[in-house]
């Protein structure tokens, strides 16, 4: 298969379970190696880059938001956030303003001292995306976001992804197998049995 | 991740599981106190008999006999055979009971010639009849032969200083240290008043005329198990021998059966194996304290390495505990690893994260064992010192030396490290692809 993303698009990666379409995202974010063929990230082969290299840029450049949320319990939904900023090394008090600052975005700034375990499902979510936003990256990952959520809340979760799409040009690959979802993203690419089968632009996508 | 940072979040890790982590502490506690005790138990006794040596002798002399003195058991290190008998040699013939093989005036010269040797002073050996105090009664008493260090350790007043110089006291003049066992039956009230009193002694010339000297206390000596009688400054020494040898024609007063030397007290081991070398092919035998004291510190060190084995069994068995410990955290946070890694952590800062973990318990575990040692300890050995060892003044049966606690507690880190990096490996190895799917 190939697959291009260009910089500021929105895709969703459609397909049942165990259609190939998670593999492919880790793929994407360079969480896993394929077994034949190439990925090239901004010109360069992933495969020409070191361990060091792989990890600064996924600590800089990608942000991670997953359907479980993956938390660090018994930590603030401050720590949570933060924790990107941490691995890269941030010093505590520009780590913390930036923190906040991510938090107001998603309008949790309240709940920064809270325990994360302590959180509603919604706002696991949204403090999942804030920490996603800290390190200002340039493309999010979301595997099947609004999974764990009822619709209500999941509508929440999908328009401030969208908003952050749209507003600070963050690309965004969700990996889902909600049409609804699916059908705001610029461009859907269904997935079977590890193959593309169909792809499409929704009429949107005008602006490339 | 910053070396900081790390520490930090190792720090709050090792405590997410409050419960597991105070166990496992508490196996290490249990080694690690009693390694510190050992320790101390060690320290106490080796500090107690190196004060001893004080009062046996000063570490800086040698002393020296005629080589034939070997076999006459004085020295206990006998060769081979019995030696044949040579009318030349000169003997301190009946004064002192059985006959040695002497040094004369000569000897000493030689011996003041041999490299090493700062100074040599004929060993006088004075018997005196009894000493008396302000009371009027008289006790007999022995006086220790060998010249003694400055820092013999006293209840009041000074020790006697050296004769090589320094010390708190002065050896000139008649002054002697009063054993503590002396002071009331000599009618003194306290140790105290004791100090500057002048006391009377008593000593019978070889044809049986009887003499009497005046000394000053210039202290009162502690009560130790090397009791080899009272402590003498050299000038009352040589006024007992001069009125002990009274009517002696110079001949007979001028051999010893011993002489004693002074080297550097800086000398190292090899030195004063090469003095002792150098004595022997002149024909006599040396002994430093050191030599007199071996066997019994050689004993010491090998109870208290004992001790110390079973305490490191301990150790080891609790470093068990912090894989097991460290095993189940990682089991438990495998889907946090897998995000971290996600999120760009490097293998090394996650091997980093877990054995810092490790070292945490570690340091806990000894900090706490060492510290509730060194306060139980202490408690325990001042109950002693005052109670059943009251006998032996000087005596603190545990001593906490900083240097080998914190040694100590290095140790127990770098177990807990050792102990940390087969979770550590396995937590750096996670796939995070793998450990984010992990149920």
């Amino acid at each position: 298969m190939s697959i291009a993303v260009a910089a500021g698009e929105s895709v969703a990666i459609v397909g049942k379970s165990g259609s190939g379409k998670s593999t492919l995202m880790h793929l994407l974010a360079l969480l896993d190696t394929p077994d034949d063929g190439r990925i090239v990230v901004e010109g360069t082969d992933a495969r020409s880059l070191s361990a060091p290299a792989l990890n600064k840029l996924r600590n800089s450049a990608f942000g991670f938001v997953f359907q479980q949320f993956f938390m660090i319990p018994n930590a603030s939904v401050l720590e949570n956030v933060v924790l990107p900023l941490k691995i890269a090394g941030m010093p505590r008090a520009e780590r913390t303003a930036r923190g906040m600052e991510v938090l107001r975005q998603v309008e949790m700034q309240d709940k920064a001292r809270n325990m994360a375990t302590a959180l509603s499902g919604g706002q696991k979510q949204r403090m999942v995306i804030a920490r996603a936003l800290a390190n200002e990256p340039r493309i999010i990952f979301a595997d099947e976001p609004t999974g764990n959520l009822d619709s209500a809340t999941g509508a929440v979760v999908e328009d401030l992804l969208f908003k952050l799409n749209a507003e600070h040009g963050i690309t965004l690959v969700v990996v889902t197998h909600d049409e609804e979802l699916a059908e705001r993203c610029d461009r859907r690419v269904y997935i079977k049995d590890g193959r593309i089968v169909d792809s499409a632009a929704t009429a949107v996508e005008v602006r490339r | 991740m910053s070396l900081t940072e790390i520490v930090r979040t190792a720090v709050g890790n090792a405590f997410r599981s409050k419960l597991r982590t105070t166990l496992t502490v508490l196996a290490i506690f249990v080694g690690a106190f009693t390694l510190t005790l050992t320790n101390g138990l060690g320290t106490g006794i080796t500090n107690y008999i190196d004060s001893q040596v004080s009062s046996l002798g000063a570490t800086d002399i040698i002393t020296i006999g005629q080589a034939s003195l070997a076999e006459g058991g004085a020295f206990g290190a006998a060769t081979s055979g019995p030696t044949e008998y040579d009318p030349d040699k000169a003997v301190v013939a009946g004064q002192m009971g059985p006959q040695f093989a002497a040094l004369t005036n000569a000897d000493l010269a030689t011996i003041r010639g041999i490299d090493g040797i700062l100074s040599v002073e004929p060993l006088r050996m004075v018997s005196p009849d009894y000493i008396g105090g302000p009371n009027g009664k008289k006790y007999e008493f022995t006086v220790n032969p060998s010249p003694t260090g400055a820092n013999v350790a006293v209840v009041a007043g000074a020790s006697l200083g050296g004769s090589s110089g320094g010390g708190t006291g002065t050896s000139e003049g008649r002054q002697l240290l009063l054993p503590t066992a002396y002071v009331e039956p000599l009618g003194f009230a306290s140790p105290a008043a004791a100090v500057g009193a002048t006391v009377t002694i008593g000593v019978s010339d070889v044809f049986g005329g009887k003499h009497e000297l005046e000394a000053k206390v210039a202290g009162v000596q502690e009560d130790t198990i090397f009791a080899f009688g009272m402590i003498v400054s050299e000038g009352l020494t040589e006024a007992l021998y001069a009125a002990q040898t009274t009517g002696l024609p110079a001949a007979a007063a001028e051999i010893y059966p011993v002489a004693v030397a002074r080297f550097s007290p800086t000398a190292s081991t090899a030195q004063v194996r090469a003095i002792k070398a150098s004595l022997e092919e002149h024909g006599y035998v040396g002994q430093t304290v050191a030599d007199q004291l071996g066997t019994v510190n050689t004993v010491i060190n090998g109870i208290v390495g004992v001790l110390n084995a079973f305490a490191v069994i301990a150790l080891i068995a609790a470093s068990f505990g912090i894989i097991n410990t460290l095993l189940m955290s990682v089991q438990e946070r495998t889907r946090e690893i897998g995000l971290m890694k996600a999120m760009g952590m490097g293998r090394s800062r996650i091997f980093a994260l877990f054995t810092t973990e490790a070292v945490v318990i570690g340091f806990l575990g000894s900090a706490i064992g060492s510290g509730i040692a060194i306060a139980l300890g202490t408690v325990i050995s001042s109950v002693l010192a005052n109670g059943p060892l009251k006998d032996l003044a000087g005596l603190r049966v545990l001593e906490f030396n900083p240097v080998s606690v914190i040694i100590v507690i290095l140790v127990v880190m770098l177990l807990a490290f050792v102990s940390g990096t087969l979770p550590a490996a396995r937590a750096a190895r996670l796939d995070p692809i793998e450990a984010l799917r992990y149920e």
